[in-house]
């Protein structure tokens, strides 16, 4: 294998890794956009997707209705959290509010390990076993999934937030809540909507790398921390930003690990992740104004 | 209307007391014999941990249901570490001087351990960690892969050490004709130990290692450090690691058309792991020890009585489906010390010269034959702790070699 083979590998790994990043960061985009609210919880719902998905296989359900149930229960735990925990205080400063979404992420964790223990499960993969050659390298059937799924999701985001009455609505209140108040948008559905929404996307998220990740309840505050990262350095609050910064940091992982080592990795990328902070706060593709959905 | 609310409190108080003092159904007469106990409940050790404390759990009832030991009911006071090693220690000081345990059965990592071992040592009470490698029991770096030269006096486990498990994988190695091979570990405490002492040891066995390679604990993509191996020449991969990566590892390894053998350390051999990955590991080369084979034992193993007890006691109590390593801390761990109990006969009520008879007695422990453990305590404080070479196959383990059982006596 060619030195020239290897780095296909690890860019292809690197995009695989990549779009789960920018899934789980997606999540962290909507919630952000609509309330300036960090949600630290957004791993453990990428977590109950996996969880629950693998639990509904095991009952004997096909894997559709399954990843379908699971995406279903994880939106109406994110709606509940944001009528519970979010809604009351929701004039609290962001700190606070921050805050609140760690505590929360510590009871999901803790709730999920009484029921289902700390044993990692197993989610059949939803397509073909068989690893795709690509020159020399080889793509898992199921990252094409989790590829593919990025791309739709982030359209379907893309189009919902230009196209569609309620996505307008959602946008208004982002950028300006107060005058969108004042045109008759309802901001905090609109919150209620963005927790839903983001719950019900990590969930799907969970389901889909479930198949290569293997679900535990003790997954969720490690994609969180590399979700966030991802929409960090590409933007907090535009869709493009938030797959160019996933993907920018799957691929700079996979060739920290390849070329220099396996230890470097995460080093690498909290000195990406630092560099951005400090000479382009807003992200990569962030713009000036923030809630540019 | 101050003194009817004192009085009721004291009638609570005096509920309470009648509570808790009320001798339970089987207890038995004499003083409790009170055992300390640290496991990871919580944390990235849980997966153990918590088989740990299940096991724990049961044995001490069943203990104290078949009349205790020398009449006395052992009292189990356990505390999680959270896989933390502060934790650990904080755990292990309030057991010893608040709680005033005889023993300490635990912790169960190495890394814990090693944080744990001075501070029994200078209280003077056993502590048995369950899991560690010998690096708890000696009391300073020595020249692997020779034995350790000084002991501590209070610290005893089972003989499991990173270069025993090396022993069992160069003899299946052996077997196959391996002799260059490419070593791929986790980058935490245990996957560096195991390097490192596969490092100090290979060249002695005749084997060569033409790449080194790490992956993270939490990594599920394994394509980076496989690629690297894949473009060295290797006869065979050993992966150093007990984590779900290490399973994906080799998965991944296949779907890449790796075809050499795959060899995974004992930690690997998880039944639960196994189960979860299912058929995709099959082909998988293990040295295991005997609660992973678990029916799969010869009928005439002495460790078999252990292993099916242990099943049935956490299939019958708990959602899990088998016994597992980290049972095996519980069980082999309570019954050793239920083991030195019963030689060193302490009083419980003097808890100085008890935790001095317990550890003679701990000293004396011989012919044990637990779900993990087997034999007599050595003069290096641990009691062997077999591997059996197996396989996976259909997505179950299954034994395809004799019992492979390294102690230091084999390398003074």
């Amino acid at each position: 294998m060619t030195l020239s083979d290897q780095i296909l590998q690890f860019i292809i790994s690197g995009i695989s890794t990549g779009s789960i990043y920018a899934l789980v960061g997606l999540g962290f985009m909507i919630i952000y956009s609509v309330t300036r609210v960090v949600n630290f919880a957004q791993g453990e719902f990428v977590m109950l997707g996996g969880m629950f998905t693998a639990s509904f296989c095991s009952y004997g359900f096909s894997l559709g209705l399954s990843v379908l149930l699971a995406t279903i229960l994880t939106t109406l735990v994110g709606m509940l959290f944001y009528q519970a925990f979010i809604y009351p205080i929701r004039r609290a400063p962001a700190f606070a509010l921050i805050l609140v979404t760690f505590g929360v992420s510590i009871i999901i964790s803790g709730v999920a390990m009484l029921a289902w223990g700390t044993d990692p499960r197993r989610i059949p993969y939803f397509s073909g076993k068989e690893a795709i050659p690509i020159f020399e390298a080889i793509l898992n059937p199921q990252s094409l999934w989790v590829i593919g799924s990025t791309v739709v999701i982030a359209m379907g985001l893309f189009l919902f937030f230009r196209y569609t009455i309620l996505g307008k609505a959602f946008m208004a209140s982002a950028i300006n809540a107060f005058l969108a108040s004042l045109m008759g948008v309802k901001t905090e559905k609109m919150g209620l909507l963005a927790f839903g929404l983001s719950a019900g996307l990590a969930a799907y998220a969970g389901a889909v790398m479930g198949p290569i990740t293997f679900p535990h309840v003790g997954i969720g505050l490690h994609l969180s921390v590399k979700g966030f990262t991802a929409a960090l350095i590409g933007g907090l609050n535009r869709i493009e930003g938030v797959i160019v910064g996933g993907l920018a940091l799957g691929i700079l992982e996979a060739l920290a690990a390849g070329l220099v080592s396996a230890g470097s990795r995460d080093a690498i990328a909290l000195a990406i992740l630092l560099a951005v902070l400090t000479f382009r706060h807003q992200g990569l593709l962030g713009g000036a104004e923030a809630g540019q959905v | 209307m101050e003194t009817k609310r004192w009085s009721l409190l004291l009638g609570a108080l005096v509920l309470v007391a009648t509570l808790i003092m009320a001798p339970l159904p089987g207890a038995c007469a004499g003083a409790p014999y009170k055992i300390g106990f640290i496991t990871s409940i919580t944390g990235f050790m849980s997966p153990m941990g918590s088989g740990a404390r299940d096991a724990a759990q049961l044995v001490v009832k069943r203990i104290n249901s078949q009349g205790g030991v020398n009449g006395n009911p052992i009292e189990l006071l356990m505390y999680d570490d959270a896989s933390d090693p502060s934790k650990g220690v904080m755990a292990l000081k309030k057991l010893i001087e608040v709680d005033k345990v005889l023993a300490v059965i635990g912790p169960l990592s190495t890394g814990i351990a090693l944080a744990c071992a001075p501070i029994a040592e200078k209280a003077q009470i056993v502590m048995f960690p369950q899991n560690s490698s010998s690096w708890s029991v000696a009391e300073k770096p020595w020249d692997i892969p020779k034995p350790p030269t000084k002991i501590r006096h209070w610290i005893f486990k089972p003989g499991i050490d990173p270069l025993f498990q090396d022993i069992a994988i160069y003899q299946m190695l052996k077997g196959l004709g391996a002799k260059k091979l490419a070593h791929l570990n986790v980058n935490n405490a245990m996957g560096k130990a195991m390097r490192e002492s596969f490092e100090a040891s290979h060249k002695g066995a005749g084997f060569d290692v033409v790449t080194w390679e790490e992956y993270g604990r939490e990594d599920t993509d394994l394509t980076v450090p496989l690629t690297k191996i894949k473009g060295s020449a290797f006869d065979a991969i050993v992966i150093g690691g007990a984590e779900m990566a290490g399973a994906i590892a080799y998965k991944q390894a296949r779907e890449m058309g790796i075809k050499q053998p795959i060899i995974g350390m004992p930690p690997l051999g998880m039944a639960k792991l196994i189960e979860v990955v299912g058929k995709p590991l099959d082909g998988l080369l293990i040295p295991v020890y005997a609660v992973d084979l678990g029916e799969a034992l010869p009928a005439d193993d002495p460790q078999r009585p252990a292993v099916v007890e242990l099943t049935k006691l956490v299939v019958q109590n708990t959602d899990s489906k088998r016994a597992d390593t980290g049972h095996t801390a519980g069980w082999d761990g309570l019954y050793i010390c239920e083991a030195a109990l019963k030689i060193a006969k302490p009083d419980p009520s003097d808890v100085e010269k008890a935790r001095s008879q317990l550890r003679d007695g701990f000293e004396k422990v011989k012919g044990f034959a637990g779900s993990q453990c087997l034999g007599d305590m050595t003069k290096w404080h641990e009691i062997p702790a077999p591997m059996i070479p197996s396989k996976v196959q259909d997505g179950k383990l299954i034994g395809i070699g004799k019992k492979i059982t390294p102690t230091w006596a084999d390398l003074e």
